[in-house]
């Protein structure tokens, strides 16, 4: 029996190994290796070990024609405000609706929340942007996305805030806090846990979005990294340059994935938690 | 059990301002488009005019007449349904794989999830590269099979749309199988034991107690996988930009090339219907999986 449950454990991790390799280890070869290789070279896109090393030139190039120190300075913004002004309201409206137990709140909880299955209607958002004189800036893109992610993050935060104790409340209350005093000392500390897997999901697809920075934004010196390596790979459309089209997807890549590797831990267990709350 | 004294001090406390900042990003940026959006398809509104004219249904019946409408959004279903049923069945399975909490299997999970690191955009040009007619899959094959092969993976309108889906899997997988952890983790030990020692095989248990009690992860997943895949757009651009013969021509393709040629009353036409079918689609899905956790 013992013998049995360890041969079936033995297949199952040799099954793994080759899933893992074939659907993580092998296309980040592919993408790595031809990066510094020659155009020639790597339009073949084989798995060797290229045979003139073109790494720095190949980053070099694409930096510099792709723009993509502009695109990443915007990108941690973009990303950084972003996430700091979704994490702070949502928490300021989670509260209340955790707590309120009046009818019109509730009903207010819902319309807020509808923004996590119905998508947003673009065309219509640029009227609105172009309505209010912030179409093709950064600060559009942000308050857009504040707009569409904060229904997420009250979601997961007024279910977690439900699980704190109200005493812990009613004591500051007590002692004579300001709500706000109760807010920033007794609330948001607790909400730690929560705000780390909310703002996880917040980097990844903020840093990550193509389609809304696409629409929203107009000059170069706007575009995040995701438009600069859509720009800079849509001149080789047709003409294949797979070398610098892959060093484009690695510097695009490259920033979050340290961030991941940084914080693998706690990001798993982020979004377990988050996903056992949720 | 609490005087009303206590109830009153509990519910004064509550400030409602701190809903207004949120309130307010969310009904300018999310809910004014979407109610916009309610209006427009009923217009003639386009690049080439200044003043806006009620048409009634003439968007909807030019696109029907025109056919590209309800192609791409058929486009757009087959990709969905694709792309919820891949992901989700590998998805349980190596969360039932990897259900045990150790460090081996952490670091399979850890592996797993660096695809969600990466910008669709980018996933897109990587598949884009290995599934070429000159790409890697292509160059791996022949040399197994010591033959040239020259399949064109992306370049055959049966199976383009399938194989853009597979790179939606990928990106995704490392979620779907956290949240199936999540899920099957939050299962009491003591029922899983009990059906082993009255000698339930795997499936039994798999079909039994695992599924009908991993409900919120099933119901979470498959809705998101559905509903996120009708918005593809970041990996068909990089990919095929809806070729070959506009195959793989989905509804945001539609909403962008509409919205290029200065039609933008079409484009709000399709996001219109997008909107209404996220509704049919996605409440009775939630209603379905809801029901069968009170069930049990």
């Amino acid at each position: 029996m013992r013998l049995r449950s360890t041969m079936v454990s033995v297949i199952k991790y040799i099954i793994l190994t080759i899933f893992v390799f074939i659907i993580v280890i092998f296309p980040f070869w592919v993408v790595i290796i031809n990066s510094g290789k020659t155009l020639v070279e790597a339009n073949s896109l084989g798995i060797g070990l290229p045979s003139e090393w073109k790494f720095i030139e190949n980053y070099k190039e694409v930096i510099i024609e792709g723009e993509f120190l502009v695109g990443l300075k915007n990108t941690i913004i973009i990303t950084l405000f972003s996430s700091l002004i979704i994490l702070f309201i949502s928490a300021l409206a989670s509260w209340v609706f955790a707590r309120s137990k009046l009818k019109f709140i509730s009903f207010l909880y819902y319309i807020s929340i509808s923004g996590i299955l119905i998508p947003p209607a673009i065309i219509t958002t640029i009227k609105v942007m172009k309505t209010l004189h912030i179409f093709g800036t950064c600060l559009g893109l942000i308050l857009f996305y504040c707009g569409i992610f904060i229904p997420l993050a009250i979601f997961f935060m007024t279910g977690f805030i439900k699980t704190i104790p109200i005493e812990l409340e009613d004591s500051a209350r007590v002692d004579g806090c300001s709500s706000f005093r109760i807010f920033i000392k007794i609330i948001l500390p607790l909400l730690k846990p929560i705000l780390i897997t909310c703002s996880i999901f917040l980097v990844l697809n903020i840093w990550n979005n193509f389609i809304y920075p696409f629409y929203f934004l107009k000059n170069v010196d706007q575009w995040t990294l995701t438009l600069n390596l859509f720009n800079y790979a849509s001149k080789f459309y047709h003409q294949a340059a797979w070398n610098l089209v892959f060093t484009g997807v690695i510097l695009v890549s490259t920033p979050l994935l340290i961030f991941f590797i940084f914080l693998q831990k706690r990001i798993v267990s982020g979004l377990l938690g988050g996903a056992l709350k949720g | 059990m609490k005087s009303p004294k206590f109830k009153r001090s509990k519910i004064n406390y509550i400030n409602y301002n701190f809903l207004i900042p949120a309130l307010i990003l969310i009904f300018v940026f999310f809910l004014v488009p979407n109610i916009l959006n309610f209006i427009y398809p009923f217009t003639d509104w386009n690049t080439f005019k200044t003043e806006l004219n009620f048409v009634g249904l003439r968007n909807f019946i030019e696109l029907t007449i025109e056919k590209t409408l309800w192609r791409d959004l058929l486009t757009t279903f087959k990709y969905a349904i694709f792309v919820t049923i891949v992901s989700n069945i590998l998805g349980l399975a190596i969360a039932l794989a990897l259900e045990k909490t150790s460090k081996i299997n952490g670091i399979y999970r850890t592996l797993f999830f660096i695809p969600l690191t990466i910008a669709p955009l980018a996933a897109g040009y990587l598949f884009k590269g290995i599934f070429d007619t000159d790409g890697t899959l292509n160059y791996i094959l022949s040399i197994i099979t010591n033959r040239d092969i020259n399949f064109q993976w992306l370049g055959k309108i049966n199976i383009v749309i399938f194989m853009v889906g597979l790179v939606q899997v990928w990106k995704w997988l490392g979620l779907r199988m956290i949240i199936y952890i999540a899920g099957l983790n939050a299962i009491p030990k003591e029922l899983i034991e009990a059906a082993k020692v009255e000698g339930s095989n795997f499936w039994q248990i798999l079909k039994n107690i695992q599924i009908p009690l991993i409900g919120p992860s099933l119901t979470f997943n498959i809705t998101m996988s559905f509903v996120t895949s009708l918005f593809v757009f970041d990996t068909v651009v990089s990919m095929t930009r809806g070729g070959p013969a506009r195959a793989s021509e989905v509804a945001n393709l539609f909403i962008l090339y509409k919205f290029g040629e200065g039609r933008f009353s079409y484009a709000t036409t399709m996001s219109l219907i997008l909107f209404l079918i996220i509704c049919v689609v996605s409440i009775p899905l939630i209603t379905f999986f809801r029901k069968r956790e009170l069930e049990l």
